[in-house]
């Protein structure tokens, strides 16, 4: 997998620009959705992890999840107690709550980061391309299609949705890329 | 001064480790120590019996009567746990530090030791690994050398990182290129300032090189691989990312499959918050500034 950017012309050095720490911290496994456009939401540290946000841009409303790993049947008790772990049982659920807040899936634009894989030829950690693909199946089943995204390479990715304006900000490395 | 002069001088402007630590390091080695032994040893140290007594108390380990001496926390825990506290409290501090260089905030480094040494833990319970506890102690200390080149050298990050990018270097490839030594090769040398065990200082030394070692010695696979799960979760990885090559032979050495490594995953995130409250530690995600 390579790194995909379809805005690799909009990055701007790290330091350009916000100077605003998102207020609103989605960790490991843990997703959040509001409609305040005061709000600035952010998860750090991207590993091979899958970052997605979503925003409805007629109602100002958005979210984001990460998910760690792809498949809630490698444990499903665990996927019970802390469904945004796994990218199958999570992706569904922050749908469903923006849905409740008046968000259209037709409105919704869906972006990505994350999905980082290890130097690792062998393919033993193939964590970020299954989680991937996995987000790729869900979308493709359900019609919905991907409008941004910053995905594989070796990085580690911090990811930004201002709800004001809908933008989503990828940190990585020194600079920050606009999706 | 030579770099290498420069190295060894910051080895020694670390602080030093608790005595009681490297000498229960040492008895825990030994099978005819005696329990008693190991008690006085600790409660030699007040401030760490006061820590551990805290620890032994708290919500984690769901005591229902007070614990009011080692001597009864020993008896309730068991020696292995009481070790893993004093492992722990003995380098809580120097792991707290933030890491500018390598883009580490404050206590990162210590989330990524903390998370390394519970995957490490829980993949030595799947393969029935004696010896939990040295794991542990490895998988917690395995990342000390980067608290040298991170603090106390002049070093240009920058050039590390891009030996990585341009020419796929893992990083520890890329330090050594540019400094003469990586990270793992450092913290060696701290662990043996500070007298630890060999098969301790081992599985850090080898722990991105575990075919290398010369040793078969599953303490050093297991280190390796837990440390490339909990920086593929997204835990610790900072300018280095996920610049880093695991190795197959050290996967089926340990027979792992991939099934049991994404199960030890969750497991260890779901523990991280219990011990992050353990050392009353903000759950989830530390502060990242801008």
């Amino acid at each position: 997998m390579t790194v995909q950017l379809k805005s690799w012309m909009n990055t701007r050095p790290r330091n350009a620009t916000r100077r605003r720490l998102g207020n609103i911290v989605v960790g490991i496994a843990d997703m959040a959705v509001t409609d305040r456009p005061e709000d600035l939401v952010v998860t750090y540290s991207l590993g091979s992890c899958l970052g997605v946000t979503l925003y409805d841009p007629y109602i100002k409303v958005g979210g984001m999840i990460h998910c760690m790993l792809p498949l809630a049947r490698v444990d499903p008790e665990k996927a019970h107690k802390s469904p945004f772990m796994f990218v199958d049982s999570g992706l569904p659920l922050i749908f469903r709550e923006l849905y409740e807040m008046g968000a259209k899936k037709n409105r919704l634009i869906v972006k990505a980061a994350g999905c980082s894989q290890l130097l690792d030829d062998k393919k033993l950690f193939e964590i970020g391309k299954r989680n991937y693909t996995v987000f790729r199946k869900i979308l493709w089943k359900n019609n919905i299609l991907i409008s941004g995204e910053h995905i594989g390479g070796s990085f580690s990715r911090t990811l930004f949705l201002d709800i004001a304006t809908g933008e989503v900000i990828v940190r990585v490395k020194d600079e920050e890329v606009i999706l | 001064m030579t770099f290498s002069e420069e190295i060894i001088e910051s080895v020694n402007a670390l602080p030093p480790v608790p005595v009681a630590m490297t000498r229960m390091a040492r008895a825990l080695s030994d099978p005819e120590t005696d329990v008693r032994e190991i008690v006085k040893i600790i409660q030699y140290e007040p401030g760490l019996t006061a820590s551990i007594l805290k620890m032994a108390n708290s919500a984690y380990f769901g005591s229902m009567q007070a614990i009011g001496s080692i001597r009864l926390a020993v008896a309730r825990l068991g020696l292995e746990q009481i070790f893993r506290l004093v492992v722990v409290s003995s380098v809580n501090a120097t792991l707290q530090r933030p890491l500018s260089g390598y883009d580490l905030p404050p206590g990162e480094l210590w989330r990524h030791s903390v998370a390394a040494a519970l995957a490490t833990q829980y993949l030595a319970e799947e393969i029935g690994l004696k010896n939990v506890e040295m794991a542990f102690t490895a998988a917690l200390l395995h990342d000390i050398g980067k608290l040298v080149i991170g603090n106390y050298l002049d070093v240009d990050f920058l050039a590390i990182e891009k030996v990585a990018c341009e020419k796929g270097a893992s990083f520890e490839e890329a330090e050594r290129e540019v400094l003469g030594a990586d990270h793992a090769q450092i913290g060696a040398a701290v662990l043996g300032k500070w007298n630890l065990p060999t098969q301790i200082v081992a599985g850090v030394r080898w722990h991105h090189n575990p075919d290398t070692a010369g040793a078969d010695s599953p303490m050093i696979d297991l280190v390796h691989v837990a440390d490339a799960m909990c920086l593929s979760m997204g835990i610790g990885p900072g300018r280095d990312g996920l610049f880093y090559r695991p190795s197959e032979a050290a996967m089926s050495r340990c027979g792992l499959s991939r099934k049991t490594l994404e199960s030890v995953i969750s497991h260890t995130l779901g523990a991280m918050d219990d011990f992050a409250e353990l050392f009353s530690l903000p759950k989830g995600e530390v502060c990242h500034g801008v």
